[in-house]
C-alpha cells in the first residue's frame, strides 16, 4: 500500500468536446483552452477508447478517477459505467464526488432522506469498482447540505443499509476541524475557485474602476480573480499539519472563464502564455504533496487528489494536449515515480509516532519557550 | 531523451531511445546523476546498445546534451564507417558519435574525457584513442546556437560549464601527446572543494571497486575528511583554498588555477574527469552517493543498487548514562536558507533545556543565551569527539550531518528545508529521522533569500515542537530514555 493518487475525471464526453470547441474568451487575459492530442476526442461510453485513457492514467501511477454523481430528477448518474468495467482491485478504482450546492432537489428539505438514498444507490451501483474496495464520496460545498450533521448521518445510514463497508465521506474544506465533528472522515482541499488560498494579484484602483465603466479597460480586472500560481500553492501547503486531516488537491493550472461568460472567473495561471504550463513547479507540488500525505496519514488513509485528468474547460487537465504535448502528463508521471521511489526506499522502518497528548504538551512547551525568549513565533 | 543506433554488419539498424529515470527503474530509463560529465551518458547508451545488439559492428550515439530521437540519428549515419566519426552542427557542436564497437567496449575510461561540446577537440581525442584519423561530418543546416544554462531535460551546462569540460579534454590531449605510456595513467576525479560532495564520493567509491577512477583531486585542507572516511581513490592534494561561496571566484577560473597549481608533473601523469554538476542535482530523487556511483561507472539499473536499498554505511551510538540527555546541534548550513531560523532555534533549545537536556551547538555562539554551550568545529577529529560525547546529533543539510550519519552512523535527526532530503539523507530508522515541511517550492535552489517571501530563512523547516518530538522519540527508541527516567 502506498499513497493513492486519484484524478478528477469528467465523464461528460463527447458532449463537452463541443462545449470546449465553442468556448470563446471574452478577454485577452484569459488563457487559451487546450485540445486533446494523443487520446483524441474520446467517448466515455466506448470501452475501447476508455481502455486507452485508463491505461495511460495507470501508466503514470494514477490509481483511480474521481467521478461526479450528477443530480437528475430521478436520482444520480455518474456516466462511469464503462470506466467501472475497467477497474481492477488494487490496480485502478473509482471514487465519487457530489456537488450538493448544484443539486436543486437537495434544496427541498423534505426530499433529503429520499435523495440521500438515491445518492447512495448510485454509489452502490459501482461498489465493485471502488478504489481499494472502499466507497468514497466527496461532498463539494458541504455548507449547502443544510443541517450537516443530519445529512452525514443520513448518508451513513443509507450506506450501511446498502452494505457499503468502509464507506468514506470527505468534505471539501480547508480545515478538517470544521467537518470531522460533523460526520465526515476527513476533508480535502477545496478547488481553486472555492478557496483562494492567497490574495488575488489583481487589485483594481479607483481609476481602473472608472476606466472600466467608461469602456476604456477590460472589465475582467474588476469581475474576475487572478492568482499567482506559486504563491497560491505555497499558501496551501505551508504549516499544513495545523489544518488537520485534509487531503491535498494538486493542479497544474485553473481558469474557469468558460463557465463564467458574465465574469466571476477564477484564473490561476501557471507559466507564460507563450510557454504553456510551468511543469517544474507543478511537479514539485505533486511530489511534495505525496511525501507529505505519506508522513501525515495512516496506512490505508493516504490520498492525494489531482485536479484534473480531463477538466479541459477549466484548463486543469493533465492529459496530453495539443499545446503542451505530453509535458504535463510526464511531469505527473515523473513526480509520482520520484515520490514513490522516495517512500519505498526511505520509509520501511518507521518509528511509532508520539501520541497526540504528548505532542500537544511539547507544542505548549515550545510556545512557552518562545514567550520566555521574548520572540514572536 | 537519449538515443542510440546499433549498426549491424548486414546493414540493419537497431534503435534505442532512453529517458532520464525518476525512480521507477524501467527498462527504457537511465539513472539520473548530476555528478558526471555528459560523456558518462554516452558510455551508458553504448552499454545498453551492446546489450541490445551484441553483434553490432558500430554504435551511433546521440550527444546526451541534446534531445535527439533514434529516427533523427538514422538520418545522420555517416557514409564512411571505417573510423570514429563525429556528426556536428554548422558550428562544430557535436550532434552524435559514430564509434567502432571495440572503442565502446574497451575504451570507456577515455570516452569519459569527451567534451561533448566541441567536435574538434573530441575528434582529436578519438583519433588518439583509436590510433587513427577520426572524421567529422557536418550537418550544415543545423546550428545548436548558445546552449542554455539549464535545459528542459535537466542539463546544467551553460558556457562556463562547457569551458570546464573543454579544459579537461584539452588537458587530456596534452597528456596523451606528451606521455607515450598515457594509456596506463590514472583517471582522477575532479571534485575538490565541497566537503559534503567529497564525503559522498568516498562512500560511493567503496561500492564501485572497478570504476573509471583511481584517484581524486581534493583541497589539501580536506585531508582529514579522507582520513576519517577513506576510500579506494588515492587523494591528489590540491594546495588551494576552497572555492569561496560568495561566487567571487568562478568554477572555471578555479579549475584553470587548480590545473596550474597541481603542476606539470601531476598534470601530465593524470587524466582529470569532471565530476562537478553537469545536471540539476536536486531534480533527481537519487542520493548523492548513488549519483556518484553512477559517475564512477556503476550503471545503477535496479533499485537495489541504491544506498537506501542497503544497510547503513555505519551504525554506532553513545555509551553514556541516559540522563542528562546530551544533544549536539548543527543549525547553520553553508547558505542562509539552509540554517534553522534563530527564533525557532531559541524555542527549540529552551524547550529542550526545560526538559533537562544538555545542549551543545556548533558554530552558533548567538544561541548560548538560550542555554546551549557553543563550540567551533572545523575538523572531523574534533567533530567526531563532540559527537561521541552526545546521545543524538541534530543537523541541517550540510557536511556535519553527512559525516555524522553516513560515516559515524550516529543517531541523527536531520532538518531539511529548501533542499530535498532524498539527495543526502539516510534510510528512515529508529536512529535516523529526516524532518521537512510540505512546501511545493522545495527544492528552490535559492541560497540567500527565499524566492517566495524574500526573507533570509526558509519556511519549510519543521516546527520546534516537531523537532523536540522527533528527538524524544529517538531517545526513547535508541536509548530507552523517557522524560521520567
Amino acid at each position: 500500500m502506498t499513497v493513492r493518487i486519484l484524478a478528477f475525471f469528467d465523464t461528460a464526453y463527447p458532449g463537452n468536446w463541443s462545449a470546449l470547441r465553442q468556448a470563446r474568451p471574452q478577454s485577452r487575459r484569459y488563457p487559451a483552452l487546450n485540445w486533446p492530442s494523443s487520446l483524441g476526442t474520446y467517448d466515455t461510453s466506448q470501452s475501447e477508447q476508455m481502455v486507452s485513457v485508463v491505461g495511460l492514467a495507470a501508466a503514470a501511477g494514477i490509481d483511480g478517477f474521481v467521478v461526479d454523481l450528477t443530480a437528475t430528477p430521478e436520482g444520480y448518474r455518474s456516466g462511469a459505467e464503462t470506466l467501472a468495467t475497467l477497474c481492477r482491485p488494487g490496480v485502478f478504482g473509482l471514487a465519487f464526488r457530489w456537488r450538493c450546492g448544484r443539486d436543486a432537489a437537495w434544496a427541498d428539505e423534505q426530499a433529503r432522506p429520499a435523495r440521500a438514498r438515491l445518492l447512495i444507490e448510485a454509489l452502490a451501483a459501482h461498489k465493485s469498482a471502488c478504489l481499494d474496495g472502499r466507497p468514497t464520496l466527496i461532498v463539494e460545498d458541504p455548507v449547502a447540505l443544510g443541517d450537516i450533521r443530519q445529512a452525514t448521518l443520513a448518508l451513513r445510514t443509507e450506506a450501511a443499509a446498502a452494505g457499503l463497508a468502509g464507506f468514506r465521506l470527505l468534505a471539501s474544506r480547508a480545515e478538517a476541524a470544521e467537518v470531522t465533528g460533523l460526520g465526515f472522515d476527513a476533508a480535502i482541499d477545496p478547488g481553486p475557485a472555492d478557496w483562494g488560498s492567497c490574495p488575488p494579484s489583481n487589485k483594481p484602483t479607483g481609476l481602473d474602476v472608472l476606466e472600466i465603466q467608461a469602456g476604456l479597460k477590460d472589465s475582467v480586472e474588476l469581475t474576475d480573480k487572478f492568482y499567482p500560481y506559486q504563491l497560491f500553492i505555497f499558501s496551501r501547503m505551508i504549516n499544513r499539519e495545523a489544518r488537520g486531516k485534509v487531503y491535498p488537491r494538486v493542479f497544474p493550472a485553473y481558469f474557469d472563464w468558460a463557465a463564467h461568460p458574465e465574469g466571476g472567473a477564477t484564473l490561476l495561471v501557471n507559466g507564460d502564455a507563450d510557454k504553456g504550463v510551468d511543469h517544474y513547479m507543478f511537479g514539485l507540488f505533486v511530489e511534495n504533496a505525496i511525501s507529505w500525505a505519506d508522513r501525515n496519514f495512516v496506512e490505508g488513509e493516504k490520498l492525494v487528489f489531482v485536479e484534473s485528468w480531463n477538466h479541459w474547460l477549466e484548463g486543469s487537465q493533465i492529459e496530453p494536449s495539443v499545446l503542451d504535448g505530453d509535458q504535463v502528463y510526464q511531469t505527473v508521471k515523473d513526480a509520482i515515480d520520484k515520490a514513490r521511489f522516495m517512500l519505498r526506499s526511505r520509509g520501511a522502518a518507521k518509528n511509532d509516532p508520539l501520541d497526540e497528548q504528548t505532542l500537544q504538551r511539547l507544542r505548549q512547551i515550545c510556545e512557552a519557550a518562545y514567550a520566555a525568549a521574548g520572540i514572536k513565533p | 531523451m537519449l538515443a542510440g543506433l546499433a549498426l549491424l554488419s548486414d546493414g540493419r539498424q537497431q534503435r534505442l531511445a532512453l529517458r532520464f529515470g525518476a525512480g521507477a527503474f524501467r527498462d527504457d530509463e537511465v539513472f539520473d546523476s548530476a555528478n558526471c560529465p555528459p560523456a558518462r551518458y554516452l558510455i551508458e547508451v553504448g552499454r545498453r546498445l551492446l546489450e541490445m545488439a551484441p553483434n553490432a559492428r558500430r554504435l551511433m550515439i546521440a550527444n546526451p546534451l541534446l534531445p535527439i530521437s533514434p529516427e533523427q540519428l538514422a538520418g545522420w549515419v555517416p557514409p564512411v564507417l571505417a573510423v570514429p566519426v563525429i556528426v556536428s552542427d554548422a558550428k562544430g557542436f557535436p550532434l552524435a558519435y559514430c564509434l567502432p564497437r571495440w572503442m565502446v567496449e574497451e575504451e570507456e575510461r577515455f570516452l569519459l574525457l569527451l567534451s561533448t561540446c566541441d567536435a574538434g577537440l573530441d575528434q582529436r581525442l578519438l583519433g588518439l584513442v583509436g590510433g587513427c584519423e577520426a572524421g567529422v561530418v557536418g550537418v550544415p543546416k543545423l546550428d545548436i546556437g548558445d546552449f542554455p544554462i539549464a535545459t528542459t531535460t535537466g542539463w546544467f551546462m551553460g558556457r562556463g560549464r562547457q569551458e570546464m569540460l573543454r579544459t579537461c579534454t584539452i588537458a587530456a590531449l596534452r597528456t596523451m601527446q606528451r606521455r607515450k605510456v598515457w594509456r596506463d595513467l590514472p583517471l582522477a576525479a575532479y571534485l575538490p572543494y565541497h566537503a559534503g560532495s567529497l564525503l559522498m564520493l568516498n562512500l560511493a567509491a567503496r561500492q564501485v571497486p572497478n570504476g573509471f577512477f583511481a584517484k581524486e583531486v581534493i583541497c589539501a585542507s580536506y585531508r582529514d575528511i579522507v582520513e576519517a572516511c577513506p576510500s579506494p581513490l588515492e587523494p591528489v592534494p590540491l594546495r588551494m583554498p576552497w572555492l569561496p561561496r560568495d561566487n567571487s571566484v568562478g568554477e572555471l577560473e578555479y579549475l584553470a588555477h587548480a590545473l596550474e597549481r597541481l603542476g606539470p608533473e601531476v598534470r601530465e601523469s593524470h587524466f582529470f574527469g569532471f565530476l562537478r554538476y553537469s545536471r540539476l542535482y536536486n531534480r533527481t530523487p537519487f542520493h548523492l552517493v548513488d549519483q556518484m556511483k553512477f559517475a564512477l561507472g556503476h550503471s545503477m539499473r535496479h533499485e537495489t543498487d541504491t544506498v537506501h536499498g542497503g544497510q547503513p554505511f555505519a551504525r554506532d551510538k553513545a555509551d553514556l548514562p541516559i540522563r542528562p540527555l546530551k544533544l549536539l546541534f548543527h543549525l547553520a548550513g553553508g547558505w542562509k536558507l539552509k540554517s534553522y531560523r534563530a527564533d525557532k532555534a531559541a524555542a527549540l533549545l529552551m524547550a529542550l533545556k526545560s526538559l533537562g537536556c544538555e545542549l551543545t551547538v556548533i558554530d552558533r555562539p548567538d544561541l548560548e543565551r538560550f542555554g546551549a554551550r557553543s563550540v567551533n568545529s572545523d575538523d572531523t577529529a574534533f567533530l567526531t569527539a563532540e559527537v561521541r560525547a552526545h546521545h543524538i546529533f541534530i543537523g541541517v543539510d550540510s557536511f556535519p550531518h553527512h559525516f555524522v550519519r553516513h560515516s559515524l552512523g550516529w543517531p541523527t535527526v536531520s532538518l531539511f528545508a529548501n533542499t530535498k532530503p532524498c539527495n543526502s539523507d539516510a534510510r528512515e530508522n529508529p536512529d535516523y529521522r529526516a524532518l521537512v515541511g510540505a512546501l511545493p517550492c522545495n527544492p528552490c535552489g535559492a541560497e540567500q533569500h527565499c524566492p517566495m517571501t524574500g526573507r533570509e530563512d526558509c519556511e519549510n523547516f519543521a516546527q520546534p515542537h516537531q523537532v523536540v518530538a522527533a528527538i524524544l522519540d529517538m531517545a526513547r527508541a535508541v536509548y530507552g530514555f523517557t522524560e521520567a527516567s
